[in-house]
């Protein structure tokens, strides 16, 4: 059986029938299970999706979520201390997980006869993960993000811009208004008490969802999840109110300053949620503007007028709403604004105009062809699974999600270009440090 | 909830109307893992073009995607006396071939929504496409025109130059990838042709002229020099058609130089000043297994076992039990005649002293041998990465093609696997045995102000310090 069905139409391009085969069913509980079988290579993926992301937190508590992911390894009675990574790899496994604003979710790799373990152990760590929860592990674990957040942001070039960018762009008390790494200080201030409180209210089975994707008896499997997670109690999930969306960022401008040695801007606008009405459109002019070197901004910034050394533009999708996103760094004789001018300059024209033809069809086979082979690694397939049964509310979205591309039109996309105006924008520039510090060696670093 | 699990004993005592209820944990014992199935890695079917290139092809119809690699010796190693010359003359393969100039060539590349790149390693650079089935021949016009075809315009060298430069300048404002550079021109020694990375140096991307792009593009695009890997919906005869036509005309013969080992292991400690860094990124590097050295595949195991998964021996101390990282691990890089252990993590600023003792002293114990639940960790991680490895068209390419620029056959990848799986726990423990910590090359990148002290009081000797 064919685990991705791609077909071909008799165009000129090449437009896919894209499906990914699977059951989907629910426990008692309201535990979600989607089964995906692909039995070409002897492996398995399990994947569980809890819908909670750092938009739930607790005021304060600002990184609790992703904190909470990294406990969720540290074992439970049945599987004290690191049993959980030990058992895995004993046997050829291994794991990791993630953590955004909207969901956090863990996955498992590793040969089919593992299966049934994995699954044990993804259930013994929903029933039993607080009950053994300490101090001291939560103290280590704190350290160990407070490390990421170190690696990952503050040491790495431009992270300052990741970590200033949610306060930029929402309202106090908005569920994005902080990011999902947190600061040092909330994460300081986690307690045990908001391990377990976190623990109770989102991991419940109600709040799952389960892909279990690759080589598999699907009978075996069904009764090993029944007996496994079936016995685990639903709870009652919060209320969680729908922000009021916003358009405008909280500031026009922001200016920051950071260890590098090349300046960047990063120009961001307030844009539809994932998977809504226009959401595909904006794809769509990150494509136009930024994808590749026949796009209209590296083909100006880049290689006509060599203002730029590199330049990118897209949709970053969420729930709530979502982010497009433009960042630029210019050339050694050139300035951020310069850049940021060419660029309004290329907005203004693309909502004059509209897309030409030629773009649209580059785009659309682009799109055409990455949808076959995104889905082709089976652990990007269960990934997609969970995410469009999360995100759409239908786990067969797949051929859905094409049709909104191939249904563009050039009006779409120049009307989706019209909304991103000056006047809707927030600009972020990080400059480098020492060319804030006048002429002097010993002006202290950031002075402006 | 866990519920209660209640065990049935005799209570006579007990008041016989009562029936106890027999709740039995479902999650109390942990399953047994079952023997896993039999299965090998998919070995290429070969051939030749009539110019002598090997071609390894793995067929796979089932979705219409093609993905070819071309590997090409040489690399960054041939760059003499202009370090960026050969990723300068690749990145220049794309800006202008055959009848197009480097706008057209783009535009009529994501027209068809090809994937075709040029990348610079050390010791090759690699010519890739990937490619929807119906758009695969049209790509290949496209790929035999940048090896064959390439025109260099000088308008896009300058374009190109910059933009090397300022990749460069970025560089240097990654803590983490300046240990890498200092580590690799520490480890070869100044000037040897595997010193620098392949981006080059300032000074080597000011220098160079059009003529040595075309010189360097001459001496190594030859097909001598060449081998090619194919996977997916295309077939042997109609594949070996179509790169015979497009390919089959391509001549010359250039040998290729040998890589030149290292002089010696230059044992030392180095650390490299970064101000305000809130972290220090260590690179820890032993003399390790050349590709030809029979107790490769042993090493391989140990490594793992040593910084190859999350509960290895770096990792489990430094991140799991002491917090000072998001991760540490160990990687063995071999090659014809060199190889080398690295040990490397990033950790907080504050316990980089006590943090760099640890680290070796796991490396200082590790000589003395690893358990049989840690050989049994080691093979099945192997045998899980090689099963991942077959998941897509390009990363079977991708794979293959690291296997021929390795000078392995196309059985290697299936043999090795299975040599993986039945090596016994001595036989790890033989190959692991003679390592020095004595040789070890130490560089540290981290703010000097605050960890060159507790680094020196931590780890006693030389410590060479570059502000």
């Amino acid at each position: 059986m064919l685990s991705i069905l791609a077909l071909q139409v008799a165009t000129s391009m090449p437009a896919s029938a894209v499906e990914i085969a699977h059951d989907e069913y629910q426990l008692d509980n309201g535990l979600n299970v989607i089964l995906h079988h692909d039995p070409s290579l002897p492996q398995v993926v399990v994947n569980l999706w809890y819908g909670v992301g750092s938009k739930d937190e607790a005021p304060g508590r600002s990184g609790f979520a992703h904190l909470f992911e990294h406990l969720m390894f540290m074992g439970t009675s049945r599987l004290p201390g690191s049993g959980f990574d030990d058992l895995m790899e004993a046997h050829g496994g291994w794991n990791n997980a993630w953590t955004s604003e909207d969901a956090t979710d863990y996955y498992e790799v590793g040969p089919s006869n593992l299966l049934q373990t994995l699954l044990w152990m993804e259930a013994d760590r929903m029933d039993g993960l607080a009950g053994a929860m300490t101090q001291e592990k939560l103290d280590l674990q704190r350290d160990v993000v407070r490390n990421e957040r170190r690696q990952s942001l503050e040491d790495a070039p431009y992270g300052v811009l990741w970590l200033e960018m949610p306060e930029a762009l929402y309202p106090e008390g908005h569920p994005y208004a902080h990011s999902v790494i947190g600061s040092h200080e909330d994460l300081q201030a986690a307690t045990l008490e908001d391990v377990v409180g976190f623990f109770d209210t989102w991991y419940v089975p109600n709040n799952g969802s389960l892909v279990v994707a690759g080589d598999f008896d699907e009978a075996e499997v069904r009764g090993w999840i029944e007996a496994y997670f079936g016995h685990l109690e639903r709870r009652e999930l919060p209320e969680r109110a729908a922000p009021e969306p916003v358009d405008l960022p909280q500031q026009a401008l922001v200016e920051l300053t950071d260890q590098v040695q090349v300046p960047m801007s990063v120009l961001l606008w307030h844009t539809p949620a994932a998977l809504q009405e226009g959401d595909a459109a904006f794809d769509f002019v990150g494509s136009v503007l930024g994808e590749g070197r026949s796009s209209r901004l590296y083909k100006r910034l880049v290689h006509e007028e060599q203002l730029a050394l590199e330049v990118d533009a897209g949709q970053y999708s969420q729930m709530l709403q979502s982010i497009f996103m433009i960042s630029v760094k210019p050339t050694e004789d050139h300035t951020l604004e310069e850049v940021e001018a060419v660029i309004t300059e290329e907005l203004e024209r693309l909502a004059a105009e509209g897309p030409t033809e030629a773009e649209l069809e580059r785009v659309r086979n682009s799109m055409e062809v990455s949808f076959v082979e995104d889905l082709e690694p089976l652990r990007a397939r269960a990934t997609v699974l969970n995410r469009y049964r999360y995100l759409a509310g239908q786990t067969d979205f797949v051929q859905q999600d094409l049709a909104r591309y191939r249904a563009l039109t050039a009006a779409d996309v120049q009307a989706a270009a019209a909304q991103l105006s000056a006047e809707r924008r927030c600009i972020m520039r990080v400059r480098p440090e020492a060319a804030t510090q006048g002429e002097g060696d010993d002006a202290p670093a950031g002075e402006e | 909830m866990l519920p209660a699990l209640v065990l049935l004993t005799a209570c006579a005592t007990k008041a016989p109307e009562v029936t106890p209820v027999l709740e039995v944990d479902p999650l109390a014992a942990v399953p047994t893992v079952s023997t896993p199935r039999d299965w090998s890695p998919v070995v290429p079917e070969t051939f030749e073009l009539s110019n002598g290139i090997p071609v390894w092809i793995v067929e796979q119809p089932e979705l219409p995607l093609v993905s070819l690699q071309i590997v090409v010796d040489g690399g960054a190693r041939t760059d003499g006396e202009l370090p960026g010359l050969a990723n300068l003359t690749d990145a220049m393969l794309l800006h202008g071939a055959g009848e197009r100039d480097a706008t057209s060539f783009a535009a009529e590349t994501e027209r068809l929504a090809l994937d075709l790149d040029v990348g610079t390693g050390s010791r090759t650079s690699v010519v890739s496409l990937d490619a929807h089935a119906d758009h695969f021949a049209a790509g290949l016009d496209l790929l035999a025109d940048i090896i064959l075809r390439p025109t260099f315009p000088a308008e896009e060298l300058e374009r190109l130059r910059e933009l090397h430069q300022g990749e460069l300048t970025q560089l240097q404002d990654s803590p983490r990838s300046m240990a890498g550079v200092h580590t690799r021109r520490l480890w070869w020694g100044e000037g040897h042709p595997m010193a620098h990375p392949a981006l080059g140096t300032a000074e080597g991307l000011a220098a160079i002229q059009r003529g040595e792009l075309v010189a360097n593009w001459k001496a190594r695009y030859r097909p001598s020099r060449a081998g090619i890997v194919v996977t997916g919906a295309v077939e042997q005869e109609s594949l070996k058609a179509a790169l015979e036509e497009r390919l089959g005309g391509w001549q010359g013969a250039s040998k290729p130089e040998p890589v030149i080992a290292p002089a010696a292991a230059p044992a030392a400690l180095h650390l490299f000043h970064e101000p305000g860094a809130s972290q220090s990124v260590f690179v820890v590097t032993l003399p390790g297994w050349s590709a030809e050295d029979p107790q490769l595949v042993p090493a391989h195991l140990g490594t793992i076992v040593l910084g190859g998964t999350f509960t290895s021996r770096l990792n489990r101390l430094l991140r799991e039990e002491k917090g000072y990282t998001y991760g540490a691990r160990a990687s063995l890089d071999s090659g014809p005649g060199y190889g080398m252990l690295q040990a490397s993590t990033a950790v907080q600023a504050d316990v980089t002293g006590p943090a760099m003792r640890d680290l070796l002293d796991t490396l200082a114990a590790y000589p003395a041998g690893i358990t049989e639940d840690e050989r049994l960790k080691a093979a099945g991680a192997w045998r899980t990465s090689v099963i991942e490895a077959m998941g897509s068209r390009s990363s079977i390419a991708g794979t293959y093609a690291d296997e021929y620029t390795d000078g392995y056959a196309p059985g290697d990848l299936a043999a090795r696997l299975d040599q993986a799986l039945g090596t016994d726990v001595d036989t790890i423990n033989a190959a692991i045995a003679g390592l020095d910590l004595s040789a070890a090359l130490v560089v540290v990148v981290g703010d000097a102000d605050v960890v060159a002290a507790p680094l020196a009081e931590a780890v006693p000797g030389e410590w060479q310090v570059h502000r």
